[in-house]
């Protein structure tokens, strides 16, 4: 390389074509006078010699031709010159958008001869932008789409939580006095109870007659099914991998038997022993399908959350916003712990609030509340009974504090594990994440509850930190297959600043 | 349904669905109280293999959406599809393996196992996975769906053994 710089006279005839960009004249009915490479290259002209061709013949909408003159013109009038007019040509079938530099040509007389300009292939980022412009409409589409139909979700779950509590109502004399869902051993001591009085009510069946008048009652693939009935009855823990399956499968068996009692023939078998069949059967699968009841009504109760979260997040940005105030922090956890009563009392788990004192953020008391009480409904779903006899009910503990200026709304759980990688590589906050434990036990979710607690935290310039470790210092090897089948510790917080000025 | 099945021994099945204990819980009454069915429950991608690995079954139902598991390869395979069920679709991955396993997988498929042996049972019902399931030669397919009777487990076991007889003529 010469050490000498290059002396600018020598660019003084610099050919214009030779520019890195769409140069071209074209006469007044578009007869391209001068095509530099590049516009050659775009029109898919020949890159050589002279110029047989028309820009009339490129634009996709031809009157649109006649408007960019009249606007040139008139720009020409003001003094000016087009600035990036974008023009839709089509090239080959395919369509070119091009930004356009130019001006008009004009004789001594002032008369419009031609046009010199530029012009900029756009194509890539003129389609990307519509295609953004496109996917943003059907989003709001979407958006008003997935409003209505959850909210139309959201009725008739109502009308189903309506009907279970009618339901539930109507399992008169029942066993237990609220509508909460009873313990597994509850319900598994009460299973067993119904199973073995219904077994020993189908043996006094079978010995109650000569085999004659039995078979006379009910024929003998009946009397088979019935034998085999109750040994499936008596060792139900056995043939039943999953103790989650009990109280639907011995609903089925005992509905099963009471369609074999309803074939029995009369005047065949002691009246008394076919009557306690009846009962005891009936007794078993009312009792199963309140427990399943229970079981739907609170599963009915969560997904009404669940959709409503949904559609609250789904329409945060559709509606105006309002100008934050002055909040007290109690009055929103109280409200939050009204929201979440309902869905407390239908798992059995307390809400136990602690420290909290009168403090004030700054904020959106509509977004505060969805936030928090996503975070409280996670803390309630996420709960596993604390006691040993299981005897007392669970419970999740909130507590506030301040520190620093920031006032801290903890949010504590005793239960289902979030695993440390998930905490860590921040995954727990990305939108539609569900941690790898979360479905511990059939537990529904959306995966938007911490992403959009962080968002309205960080809105209001705070933010949510997350830990979760064992309750028990026992297992502490994260390798081991146990350890995250132990029962965990787990604490949300939404950290926000005090306000200014507050007590 | 066509010819009778004739059953000498319980029917052995296993069922990967990681629903099967809860939400789907009333489809498994029936297959106990029948006696009929001996059946194994895999409620992610790494239990399935381990059952697929260590026993023989008549009769596979797999769901499309399911966890990985303890195992890495699938928890890798799990990650590098955005940690999604959905977009995972390790059942899909789990009928690859066992029936173009060799080459891809770092584990080896059964060899008992054949597509006969396996029926899918998904609320998965797009076009792109019939084409899959029909480059992997599964025929048997029940859509799952809010309106299916408590004892569609027994009509999908009944289908695979259906299909079993009629390929082996």
């Amino acid at each position: 390389m010469s050490n000498t710089p290059p002396l600018l006279e020598q660019f003084t005839n610099f050919d214009f074509r030779e520019l890195p960009i769409g140069v071209y004249m074209t006469s007044l009915d578009g007869r391209f006078i001068v095509a530099n490479r590049i516009v050659r290259e775009m029109l898919k002209l020949p890159l050589e010699g002279r110029l047989d061709a028309n820009i009339l013949q490129y634009y996709a909408n031809p009157a649109d031709r006649d408007a960019a003159i009249a606007e040139a013109k008139r720009l020409a009038a003001e003094g000016k010159h087009v600035d990036r007019g974008i023009l839709r040509l089509k090239v080959a079938g395919k369509d070119l958008f091009v930004e356009d530099y130019c001006k008009i040509l004009q004789d001594a007389e002032g008369q419009v001869i031609g046009f010199v300009g530029c012009m900029v292939d756009i194509t890539q980022s003129y389609e990307s932008r519509r295609h953004e412009q496109e996917l943003r409409e059907r989003v709001d589409e979407l958006r008003f789409d997935i409003g209505r139909i959850l909210h139309a979700n959201t009725t008739t779950l109502v009308m189903v939580k309506q009907t279970l509590d009618a339901v539930i109502e109507a399992f008169e004399p029942k066993p237990y006095r609220d509508m909460s869902v009873p313990h597994a051993q509850e319900v598994e001591t009460a299973l067993t109870e119904y199973a073995n009085l219904l077994a020993n009510a189908i043996e006094r069946l079978m010995r109650s007659a000569d085999e004659q008048r039995r078979l006379q009652a009910l024929t003998a693939a009946d009397w088979k099914k019935l034998q085999g009935y109750v040994s499936f009855l008596r060792e139900y823990k056995e043939r039943i991998p999953t103790p989650e399956s009990f109280p639907a499968t011995l609903r089925k068996l005992a509905n099963d038997i009471g369609r074999i009692h309803a074939a029995i023939v009369p005047g065949n078998l002691a009246r008394e022993t076919v009557r306690e069949v009846q009962n005891t059967a009936w007794q078993l699968e009312r009792f199963a399908n309140l427990v399943e009841v229970l079981e739907t009504r609170a599963a009915v109760i969560q997904m009404d959350y669940t959709i409503h979260s949904l559609r609250e997040f789904v329409t945060t940005d559709k509606r105006e916003q309002i100008p934050f105030r002055h909040l007290n922090v109690k009055s929103l956890i109280d409200e939050c712990a009204k929201r979440m009563a309902e869905y407390a009392r239908s798992l059995k788990i307390d809400i136990d609030r602690r420290d909290v004192g009168e403090l004030f953020i700054m904020g959106n008391e509509r977004d505060l509340l969805r936030a928090l009480s996503n975070l409280l409904h996670n803390a309630i779903k996420y709960s596993w009974r604390r006691d040993p006899e299981r005897t007392k009910p669970a419970w999740v503990s909130v507590r506030t504090f301040v520190r620093e200026k920031q006032v801290h709304i903890e949010f504590e759980n005793w239960g289902v594990p979030i695993k440390r990688e998930e905490i860590e590589r921040g995954k727990v906050f990305e939108l539609g994440y569900r941690g790898e434990l979360s479905k511990d036990r059939g537990r529904l979710g959306t995966g938007i509850g911490l992403t959009d607690a962080r968002r309205v935290a960080e809105a209001h310039g705070g933010r949510v930190e997350v830990e979760s470790h064992p309750a028990f210092r026992g297992l502490q090897d994260e390798k081991s297959a146990q350890y995250y089948s132990q029962p965990f510790l787990t604490k949300v917080t939404m950290i926000l600043p005090l306000a200014d000025g507050a007590k | 349904m066509g010819g009778a099945v004739v059953k000498t021994e319980k029917t052995k099945v296993l069922w990967v669905e990681d629903s099967a204990r809860l939400e789907l819980r009333n489809l498994t009454g029936p297959i106990y109280i029948s006696g009929d069915y001996h059946m194994n429950l895999a409620e992610d991608a790494t239990s399935a293999v381990r059952y697929l690995q260590s026993q023989v079954y008549d009769a596979i139902i797999l769901d499309m959406r399911l966890p990985p598991g303890i195992d890495d390869y699938w928890i890798r395979v799990y990650q590098d599809r955005g940690e999604d069920k959905a977009d995972a679709r390790l059942g899909l991955e789990l009928a690859n393996w066992m029936f173009n396993g060799r080459a891809k997988f770092p584990f080896t498929p059964p060899a008992w196992v054949r597509q006969y042996h396996v029926g899918v049972f998904t609320v998965e019902n797009d076009a792109d996975l019939h084409a899959r399931l029909d480059e992997l030669g599964i025929r048997v397919f029940q859509h799952k769906t809010a309106g299916l009777a408590d004892t569609i487990l027994i009509d999908i076991i009944m289908r695979i053994l259906q299909e079993q007889a009629s390929d082996r003529g």
